[in-house]
């Protein structure tokens, strides 16, 4: 059992110490150098919105937090020493900003209403192609068994919360999320436990191991 | 290493965060351990479903927002650089607007331009200057006095020439008679003469103003010398 478990893990811990790669990205940037932001841009862009969608379980306020975030980086990138990696301090920026647009909601927008029906998800004239390797059911089920993994996730409690994304998500080490979120590392680890128990209690019942479907050939009547 | 420990742990071992030693003893103790064998099976599976909202897209607005923000946030790194590249994001954006300003009035400006040309061209040769240049009012510098009619009888005398003094209005306000052959019955006819007669004042710079006419009157004719 235990080693089955360690197949499926496939990660390695990562040093937090910024590699040649960030300091020359950072140096590029103080430059103004347009490929250097272009790299930024694709390099963070799908991780930091993730990240902030995770956080937030809203994707206008994860929009709104993206695009603080990379202000502040693109305006604060002088004050970039080097002293972590490019990634976890951009991830800190994007736990702040999402920490300050939660305060930020419940003060002001708790008792608002969104004028659009549905989030702004479209992904281009690629997306309204058919998938061809699975079908709408497979798809129907997929959909249904996010949105329920998201309510769950969005039900626990924040600090939890924050440690799981970090961890699942945006697949940070642990000495990582604990230079992120600037805690140690047994906190760290308490709190991603506490947070994948609380989140396994919250899909109790409602969404089990998967067995495989089966549809079983019957004889016509 | 009990079962406790285990439970506390189980999330380090599933991620592999845990040091080497206490890896090994919480891997044996998961192996022999049927109920924290099935807690770390838990907890990877929770693990596994959270992975799979991980690849989410942002949405293209965004991305787009996204460039918009860091062309103008790299512009403006750019500009403050040295004070060289400051003038000339200045100029640039001077330039921009003044584009910007200009850009939807040329066509209009260069069409209307062009129309009025046009027109007046094709309308010019209908137009007719007319001008009454019978009554037009002399502007030299001075005209002379001059006699505009002249009574129709003259002076008994053989010949005598009379200096009259024209005023504004065109009346006679003086005269003499230079020649020195005054007399009451030429005074009598100088008088009827300046009764019945009538003159047109002299002008400078288009104004009447005083002037000065000689008559001269001879037994057959009137000469008149302004």
């Amino acid at each position: 059992m235990a080693a089955s478990i360690l197949h499926l893990n496939s990660d390695q811990n990562r040093e937090t110490a910024p590699d040649w790669e960030d300091l020359e990205l950072a140096e590029a940037l103080r430059q103004g150098s347009e490929p250097a932001y272009e790299k930024l841009l694709e390099r963070f862009q799908q991780p930091v919105y993730g990240l902030a969608l995770r956080l937030l379980s809203d994707p206008s306020d994860a929009c709104d937090v993206v695009q603080e975030v990379f202000l502040k980086v693109f305006r604060n990138i002088d004050h970039f020493r080097g002293q972590s990696s490019l990634k976890t301090w951009i991830y800190r920026i994007t736990v702040n900003e999402a920490h300050n647009q939660q305060r930020w909601f419940f003060r002001h927008r708790n008792r608002e209403i969104g004028l659009e029906d549905e989030p702004d998800d479209a992904r281009g004239a690629a997306a309204a192609f058919p998938d061809a390797g699975r079908s709408p059911f497979d798809y129907v089920l997929d959909q249904e068994k996010r949105a329920l993994i998201e309510e769950a996730l969005a039900r626990i409690n924040s600090p939890f919360r924050e440690a799981v994304v970090l961890r699942d998500i945006a697949g940070l080490s642990y000495e990582e999320i604990a230079e992120v979120l600037q805690i140690s590392l047994g906190t760290v680890k308490s709190r991603i436990l506490r947070g994948r128990e609380a989140l396994r209690e919250k899909l109790v019942g409602r969404l089990e191991p998967l067995t495989a479907l089966r549809l079983m050939p019957k004889p016509a009547e | 290493m009990t079962c406790e420990e285990v439970q506390n742990s189980v999330s380090a071992f599933i991620d592999r965060q845990l040091p080497g030693e206490e890896s090994v003893l919480v891997s044996l103790h998961v192996a022999g351990c049927r109920r924290c064998a099935h807690l770390a099976e838990r907890h990877n599976y929770t693990r596994n479903i959270v992975r799979e909202l991980a690849n989410v897209q942002p949405p293209v607005r965004l991305a787009f927002k996204l460039r918009v923000l860091a062309s103008h946030e790299r512009r403006r790194r750019l500009s403050q650089i040295s004070f060289a590249a400051r003038v000339r994001t200045w100029s640039e954006e001077a330039r921009l607007v003044i584009n910007n300003l200009m850009k939807p009035l040329a066509l209009p400006f260069a069409g209307g331009l062009l129309s009025a040309l046009f027109l007046f061209g094709v309308l010019l040769p209908t137009f007719r200057f007319e001008r009454d240049i019978t009554n037009d009012v002399p502007t030299a510098f001075y005209t002379q006095a001059s006699v505009a009619e002249m009574a129709p009888f003259g002076v008994n005398d053989a010949e005598t020439i009379v200096e009259l003094t024209i005023d504004q209005r065109g009346r006679i306000t003086a005269y003499c008679v230079p020649n020195g052959q005054d007399s009451p019955q030429l005074d009598a006819n100088i008088a009827n003469m300046m009764w019945y007669s009538t003159f047109t004042p002299a002008t400078w710079f288009g104004q009447p103003t005083l002037g000065k006419v000689l008559v001269s009157f001879r037994r057959s004719r009137i000469i008149v010398r302004g």
